[in-house]
């Protein structure tokens, strides 16, 4: 087999398998490098099984709350839990073929096992049964991807305490559920399993859930989840874990002791940059996650690193942005600038957010100018039953030019897209306040908070005038 | 020391930003006044400051996110009362704010309210009109005046709120900058009080009492006149400080001014000059005014550059006298209405007199906006009455009565917009004359006096009233047929003038 290649691929996530579709795309002999599953994280343990057991989750939601919109349904529906993996396993099949006929289509060169660095421009690939081969690459992009962090000194028995690996792949349901990290991953299981009957506790450290997003939104879905009988503990840590019986007993700071069947530990992801020999050629690197410049290229000459592993952002989406101008630099062009890009959190209702959030604004010092809607006033909200949630637009006060767009509300995740394009364009809130929306949608919601960001929201009562006074404190001696 | 930290904003923290922010390091705040203004959800809240100070360090800016507990700038001692030394009422000038300082007496606070420096070399001004009256309680920003300079008229804007307790300044009379014109107290026994201290303090050139040193500190601040006699300040009106000062005349010399107080004003120094020059026939040099210099630039480039011609038309004026007297009964008005009222008319009608020759281009004006030339103290000005076409005669004639008295008073209407120019030197008997060209427009009507002459008609000679205007335009844009038709058109209104109503 010819073993010289213009770029070589590491990992086939959404980082990988897209930056092989570019650079063959682009005329360059490519070759690709998994180990595992094709699709990486995202298509077998992240974005797609999750997303898939959310939309049954919350099918189960709109039937549990029928009657609310006039909709009878006799007896209590209930769920297949063995059907819905199935249903998903399917969709993760048809995804992995997917990507290998797109990758025969191209001509890009598939290597299976487990790829390492083991000179300048040489990566050395061992299959599954001890099989070596050697590829010579002019560019080496690592797209290695992250795994699930987990906490030493915890029981390691994966069925008990788990992370979102297994938890993806449960063939049966836990009874009670600790879910230790209230950020993204966390509240995504936390909702969905809630529909499916099991008795949820999140505990977050921080003071509270998805504590990287706009801190409104984070309330407003702690709010929501308490409704819908989850239990919340934010500002608590689980000092303590250990196997009693058939589950786990949690000691929780300020809780005391609390019983469990099943641990889902979502506490963040670290990189899965060890042994694939970045020391052989000196790459640099920071507990773990490999240092890359604005064009993903690291310190040497002819690597780069796109995705999870380079720690900048742990979306998937981002990962296949790097990875086009990872691969637009490695053959020669220009790589582009680095343009905003939306989070989106799959709970129902969904969050989505693109840009700054007021908290880093005000850690700043940034001078910013705020507008905020709250959805339910909308028209499409009450009529079709959505009410729940609020859209923020942050400015910057002198310029307009818009820093930041949260939302919390149903389709968040598709409606991120109009904000994220103008973020895109360097539009101001004048201009997202301007643009004609379809009415009636959720969408008009944004346009509302922009409009609020000069207190002109059509929809929104003008704010009162008030005055106070100041409170008056003395300095403390020093 | 004190810290003034933002208090609790309403229901929910997060999100607020600062909007404004009304004070800087240096600044005196009183209890009450605003600091800055801040925007939540649903709400903006002004604060407030809690008590007297002065400004040590802001601690926020426009657009910074805050939260309640926050500080919001550091105070230190309040000034004491006479502490408002001339750098300190500079910084808290602008040209219609006035600078004040607070008195607290044995028994209640009283501000006055200053007579403001609206100009470096700004020594008094004319109190025009009061806005408000003794009783009215002000807020920060409410207009209270109007004043007069030399330069021009202008609104005085309070910046301190309260109650009117006294208006020492009446309407009509000259104040000194930074002299009082009204108190604001919650009593008026305070303001009493108050001025006894004052005039104590005034009387007396040595040290200064504990309410009295800003009036001394404020006219220290004063920037001296140009008096060049030494025995103490004279009472003379800026213009005539002006006069005195090119001519090198000794204000002190001239024994009695004819205006208020005493005051010498202009018309003095010109009786003064006429008596004191009349016999040794020294020429006298006057310094170009800006009025001065504009109108000899404008008229210069406009003899130079335009090419006038001119069309002169003389029109039975019997039925024009005839309605103007009969139209005086109903309303005021002019002879000079019915002439601008007539121009407008052609002037909206023939598209030529309303065009501006620009280098390569003709710009054609829609609004037939006439000027009317009107004489004052100081020099030539042209007031526009707007869309005169548009306005029925007594409409124009009052229009026309009002923008000819704002120019008079210094305030200038619709500069620049005119289209066209009506001047008239009737009233002095003038038979005759023809105007230059008002740049940028491309014409202008001289009209003369109403006279009695002849008027020949199939033959027959009768007397009658009759009255000459000379059109002169500016030939790149009208041609001799086109101001024929303007002269005709005139002559056809002006004779049958029930049109012009």
């Amino acid at each position: 087999m010819d073993d010289r290649f213009d770029i070589a691929v590491i990992g086939t996530g959404p980082g990988g398998y897209i930056a092989a579709l570019k650079a063959a795309q682009m005329g360059a002999k490519t070759a690709v490098i998994e180990k595992h599953f094709l699709g990486g994280t995202c298509l077998n343990y992240g974005c797609i099984p999750s997303k898939a057991l959310l939309a049954s989750a919350e099918l189960m939601y709109t039937i549990n709350h029928a009657s609310a919109m006039g909709v009878r349904v006799n007896g209590n529906a209930g769920f297949d839990w063995p059907a819905i993996q199935q249903r998903k396993n399917k969709v993760l099949k048809g995804l992995r073929s997917g990507i290998k006929s797109l990758f025969g289509a191209r001509n890009v060169t598939l290597f299976s096992g487990r790829g390492v660095i083991t000179g300048k421009g040489q990566i050395t690939v061992t299959a599954e049964n001890g099989v070596e081969s050697s590829i010579n690459a002019d560019k080496t992009i690592i797209a290695v991807g992250s795994v699930p962090a987990r906490i030493p000194g915890w029981p390691d028995d994966p069925k008990r305490v788990c992370t979102s690996d297994e938890s993806l792949h449960w063939e049966t349901l836990p009874k009670r559920l600790l879910i230790v990290g209230g950020g993204v991953i966390g509240c995504e299981f936390a909702c969905m399993m809630r529909e499916y009957g099991v008795e949820v506790t999140v505990v977050e450290m921080l003071e509270r859930l998805m504590p990287e997003m706009e801190g409104a939104l984070g309330k407003q879905m702690q709010a929501i989840f308490q409704k819908r009988g989850i239990k919340v503990l934010v500002g608590a840590k689980v000092e303590s874990l250990k196997s009693v019986g058939d589950g786990v007993t949690a000691e929780v700071s300020g809780a005391g002791a609390m019983s469990f069947d099943r641990v889902l530990v979502a506490v963040g992801r670290r990189p899965n940059t060890e042994n694939i020999g970045l020391d052989t050629v000196g790459i640099n690197a920071e507990r773990g996650f490999i240092t890359v410049d604005d064009k993903m290229r690291t310190n040497i000459d002819g690597y780069y690193c796109i995705g999870d592993a380079n720690g900048r952002t742990l979306l998937a989406h981002a990962a296949s942005a790097q990875a086009m101008m990872a691969v637009k630099d490695a053959l020669g062009k220009d790589a582009g600038p680095l343009l905003p890009i939306p989070w989106a959190v799959y709970t129902f209702p969904e969050v989505a957010g693109v840009g700054i959030t007021s908290e880093q604004a005000a850690k700043r010092d940034l001078p910013v100018r705020i507008g905020q809607f709250p959805i339910g006033y909308l028209g499409k909200a009450m009529a079709a039953g959505h009410t729940e949630g609020t859209v923020k637009v942050i400015a910057d006060y002198n310029t307009d030019k818009l820093l930041g767009v949260h939302l919390l509300g149903h389709n968040a995740t598709e409606i991120i897209a109009s904000a994220a394009a103008m973020m895109t364009v360097g539009g101001t809130a004048k201009d997202l306040a301007n643009m004609v929306v379809a009415h009636p949608t959720i969408g008009e919601a944004v346009k509302e908070a922009a409009e609020d960001v000069y207190q002109s929201a059509m929809h929104l009562p003008p704010r009162k005038m008030m005055r106070k006074e100041a409170d008056l404190t003395k300095m403390k001696s020093k | 020391m004190q810290i003034l930290r933002i208090p609790a904003l309403g229901k929910v923290d997060g999100d607020t930003f600062v909007v404004s922010v009304a004070v800087e390091p240096g600044g005196a705040v009183e209890k009450g006044q605003v600091l800055a203004a801040m925007q939540t959800a649903d709400q903006v809240v002004q604060i407030a400051s809690p008590t007297d100070g002065t400004v040590a360090e802001v601690s926020i800016f426009p657009g910074k996110m805050v939260c309640s507990g926050e500080p919001l700038l550091s105070l230190g001692a309040p000034p004491s009362a006479p502490q408002l030394n001339s750098t300190q009422a500079q910084s808290r000038q602008n040209n219609s704010n006035m600078t004040e300082q607070s008195a607290h007496t044995a028994s209640g606070q009283v501000t006055p309210i200053l007579m403001p420096q609206a100009g470096q070399s700004m020594e008094e001004g004319t109190l025009l009109t009061w806005k408000i009256k003794e009783g009215d309680r002000i807020e920060v920003g409410q207009v209270i005046c109007e004043i007069e300079t030399d330069k021009a008229t202008m609104e005085v804007e309070a910046t301190h709120a309260g109650r009117v307790a006294k208006i020492v300044a009446q309407e009509g009379t000259i104040v000194e900058v930074k002299h009082p014109i009204a108190f604001l107290a919650d009593n008026d026994a305070d303001v009493a009080t108050f001025m006894a201290g004052q005039a104590r303090s005034a009387a007396s050139t040595s040290a200064p009492s504990e309410k009295t040193d800003a009036p001394a500190a404020a006219s220290a601040s004063v920037a001296q006149p140009a008096v060049i006699s030494t025995g103490g300040r004279v009472k003379a009106s800026p213009a005539a400080r002006k006069i005195a000062h090119e001519q090198g005349i000794d204000l002190a010399a001239i024994a009695a001014g004819s205006g208020p107080g005493g005051r010498i004003i202009s018309h003095d120094i010109k009786t003064a000059t006429a008596a004191a020059t009349a016999p040794s026939g020294k020429g006298v040099r006057h310094d170009l005014s800006k009025m001065r210099r504009a109108i000899a630039q404008n008229l210069l480039w406009s003899k130079q550059n335009v090419p006038h011609f001119y069309t002169k038309i003389t029109i039975d004026a019997t039925p024009l006298l005839g309605l103007y007297r009969k139209t005086k009964e109903q309303f005021t008005c002019s002879l000079n209405d019915f002439v601008t009222r007539a121009c407008a008319i052609v002037v909206a009608e023939i598209p030529a007199f309303r065009s501006q020759y620009k280098d390569d281009h003709i710009m054609e004006q829609p609004s037939a906006h006439i000027g009317i030339a009107v004489g004052t103290e100081n020099g030539l000005t042209v007031p526009v009455v707007l869309n005169a076409d548009r306005l029925s005669l007594r409409d124009l004639a009052t229009q026309s009565r009002q923008v000819v008295e704002s120019a008079r008073n210094g305030k200038l209407e619709g500069i620049g917009q005119g289209v066209f120019t009506v001047t008239n030197l009737g009233m002095f008997g003038v038979e005759e004359f023809s105007a230059i060209i008002n740049p940028p427009e491309s014409a202008i009507l001289a009209v003369g006096a109403i006279r009695e002459d002849v008027i020949v008609k199939d033959g027959v000679m009768r007397p009658g009233r009759v009255m000459t205007m000379v059109l002169s335009a500016d030939h790149r844009v009208i041609d001799g047929t086109v101001a024929g038709a303007f002269a005709a058109r005139i002559k056809a209104l002006l004779e049958q003038p029930e049109q012009l109503l």
